[in-house]
């Protein structure tokens, strides 16, 4: 919520124990075959405690390549090409593989997409956790951990006697379940959610963003949400940030970005979502595809596509506005109110 | 003028179970699972019909048993008035120039080997249609009407220079060349981003005003079907529970499992926008393989007595709606969340 030191002006670092996580000026690339891919180019935003961030975008915008970024995961191929990721006040892009090792999942859990395909099918449910649980905290015993999965259990609504069942004996919903009790195992102060629902289905997708709503407020835990889908987000994240091309072009509370977006491709984007609610509207689909992000347009990336595009688009590097205290956008055209 | 009125697609009383082996290592029977129960559709000619449901609902078999992928193990198929499983030889070709279906996956239903050209043209070419400059033409105008423009510089293109969302409207372009007069179109987009999806659902409109083909549009999203369907029916488990124009159950649903699937939709923040159905238990009952309406088990309104013990079949509530509940008697449920 505080965007003005958001933007990086270089001020003195002071504590703000709000704060939890602050990624200023964030850029990231690829090395391929046809060059650096600029997969993310300047993007910062913060997260305080306790809120949930919404990072919404379309295939290709940058997103995942942030929370990978964030966890220090990044492939062989990819290199941190500028800025910094302050967590808890320190910089995680100076922090050697070791102590890496010791944050993750102690104080940041990531979630992965399809992530509950990745439990082992040949150990019992309950055997995963708490080995998570030890190898991060090696003092406790075997069966102070389990006690743990039990609560950890009830806090996501499993039922306790299914502990001993093999993941294959558990629907997806529950897959899933275990998967966030596993990332809630340590206490995190952060959790990275990277299409956490994908793979399941309407009614059970609805369930789990319910229930992680809340525990998001119960717990106080701060939750990055990744997802190419911005309807999700909308009822379980406090704030969103939309991606495109590699950088943010929108950030503000879900009231501010549903209600009123500013960004001419937040509009597009809602625009071309199908609807259940108020009357059958024509959906307007974005025309053309995303621009190369290795040799990216100088100028604004969207203004291709976009209905208000004028010459000048293509030319001057778009600057962040400030539509409120709270809500800003990167668009030249865009007005104040 | 003559009304024709028999449906140009009909699905009468149709069952369809797979055998699953047993598991060596004890995590699974072998047995059945039955992936349609006693399906009964009558699809009108010139409609976008939208079969909605989530995994496991049975409706990407539905979509395989009319283009013959598979076969019914009961009921029957109609194209026409015709039964469908019959057909061999010249008449079983003339069923897949009438009827043909657009996949899910770009990634995988074009061959990576083919032109953007020769994928469209093949069809034309199996079944011996126009010749020389006409067929050219033909595929270069359905490549144009898939949105693909201009059609000679994406004719010349290889799968893997095109995105999911052009390579879908490849798929349709095949699909239409042979100007079908049904099309299965089975999640189309769900692997596709939303901006790409509306792209694609208004080429399936432009399509169908274009043509006057049928469409089956098979999809999880009942928003979806709601912008592109002229009628639906709601599928769980093998069942068709509801069936009905698209406003109309979406904003008059009777089945509580419709209304658990509208519960469950994004609202966009807009809360207040629908009501609340709550027909879904929060915990599912423990039933080991219940013999009676397949939505029992988490449905809040059940009765035990009743639903645990009969299976609900498909029955007129209102003209042109029909519910497969048993707690349902003239369009709402009894003591149930009325509307």
């Amino acid at each position: 919520m505080n965007d003005q030191r958001a933007r990086g002006h270089g001020q003195p670092e002071k504590t703000e124990p709000d704060v939890l996580l602050r990624v200023e000026d964030l850029s990231v690339g690829y090395r391929t075959r046809r060059g650096l891919m600029r997969a993310v180019d300047g993007v910062s935003f913060t997260l305080n405690r306790g809120r949930s961030l919404g990072l919404v975008g379309e295939s290709g915008c940058g997103k995942t390549t942030v929370g990978m970024t964030l966890m220090g995961l990044l492939p062989p191929n990819g290199q941190v090409l500028g800025g910094r990721i302050l967590f808890r006040g320190e910089d995680l892009l100076l922090k050697t593989e070791e102590e890496m090792r010791r944050i993750r999942w102690n104080r940041i859990a990531m979630i992965f997409q399809a992530a509950m395909n990745a439990l082992n099918p040949v150990q019992r449910v309950q055997a995963q956790i708490a080995e998570a649980i030890r190898t991060h905290r090696p003092e406790l015993s075997e069966q102070d951990a389990l006690k743990q999965v039990e609560g950890l259990f009830q806090l996501v609504n499993l039922p306790k006697n299914r502990m001993r069942d093999y993941p294959h004996q558990y629907s997806g919903g529950m897959k899933q379940r275990a998967i966030i009790a596993m990332a809630l195992s340590c206490s995190p102060d952060l959790i990275i959610a990277d299409e956490p629902t994908t793979a399941l289905d309407v009614i059970v997708q609805h369930q789990i963003l319910e229930e992680t709503r809340t525990l998001q407020q119960d717990l106080g835990i701060s939750i990055l949400f990744i997802s190419h889908d911005i309807a999700i987000v909308a009822d379980v994240c406090h704030d969103i940030g939309v991606m495109y091309a590699g950088q943010l072009v929108e950030y503000g509370s879900r009231e501010e970005v549903f209600g009123d977006p500013g960004h001419f491709y937040t509009q597009a984007l809602l625009a071309s979502y199908p609807t259940i609610t108020g009357e059958k509207r024509d959906l307007i689909p974005i025309p053309g595809e995303t621009p190369s992000l290795v040799t990216p347009p100088a100028g604004c990336r969207f203004c291709d596509r976009c209905t208000a595009f004028e010459s000048e688009c293509r030319l001057v590097t778009p600057a962040w506005v400030d539509l409120s205290p709270t809500h800003r956008v990167l668009c030249s055209r865009c007005l104040s109110p | 003028m003559h009304e024709d009125d028999t449906p140009i697609l009909e699905f009468e009383d149709v069952t369809k179970t797979y055998r699953i082996k047993g598991s060596m290592f004890g995590g699974r029977p072998a047995g059945e699972v039955t992936a349609l129960h006693r399906v009964n559709l009558r699809i009108k000619r010139g409609e976008v019909f939208g079969l909605v449901g989530e995994s496991g609902s049975g409706k990407t078999t539905a979509g395989r048993l009319i283009v013959r992928l598979e076969t019914p193990g009961a009921g029957r198929i109609l194209l026409n008035g015709e039964e469908i499983s019959g057909l061999h030889g010249r008449r079983l070709k003339r069923y897949h120039r009438q009827v043909q279906m657009i996949f899910q996956d770009p990634y995988q239903s074009l061959n990576p080997q083919l032109s953007i050209y020769s994928s469209v043209v093949e069809p034309l070419l199996i079944h011996g249609i126009s010749s020389g400059r006409d067929r050219r033409e033909r595929v270069l105008e359905m490549i144009r009407t898939a949105g693909l423009s201009p059609p000679e510089t994406y004719a010349n293109r290889y799968p893997h220079q095109l995105s999911g969302g052009q390579r879908q409207r490849v798929a349709i372009a095949r699909a239409m060349v042979l100007e079908p007069d049904f099309v299965v179109a089975d999640e189309p987009t769900s692997m596709l981003d939303a901006s790409y999806s509306a792209q694609i659902f208004n080429i399936i409109l432009n399509v169908r005003k274009r043509f006057g083909v049928t469409l089956l549009f098979i999809t999880h999203s009942l928003a979806a079907a709601r912008y592109l369907c002229d009628r639906i029916a709601v599928i769980y488990r093998g069942h068709v529970m509801e069936v009905g124009s698209a406003e109309e159950v979406i904003h008059q649903p009777l089945h509580p499992y419709t209304q658990a699937l509208i519960d469950a939709l994004p609202k966009f923040g807009l809360t207040d926008a629908m009501p609340r159905y709550n027909t879904l238990l929060e915990t599912d009952r423990d039933i080991p393989d219940s013999v009676g309406c397949p939505f029992f088990p988490r449905c809040r309104i059940a009765r035990r007595s009743l639903c645990s013990r009969e299976v609900p079949v498909l029955r007129p509530a209102t003209p042109g709606r029909f519910v497969a509940c048993l707690l349902v008697e003239g369009g709402a449920i009894p003591g149930g969340n009325g509307h």
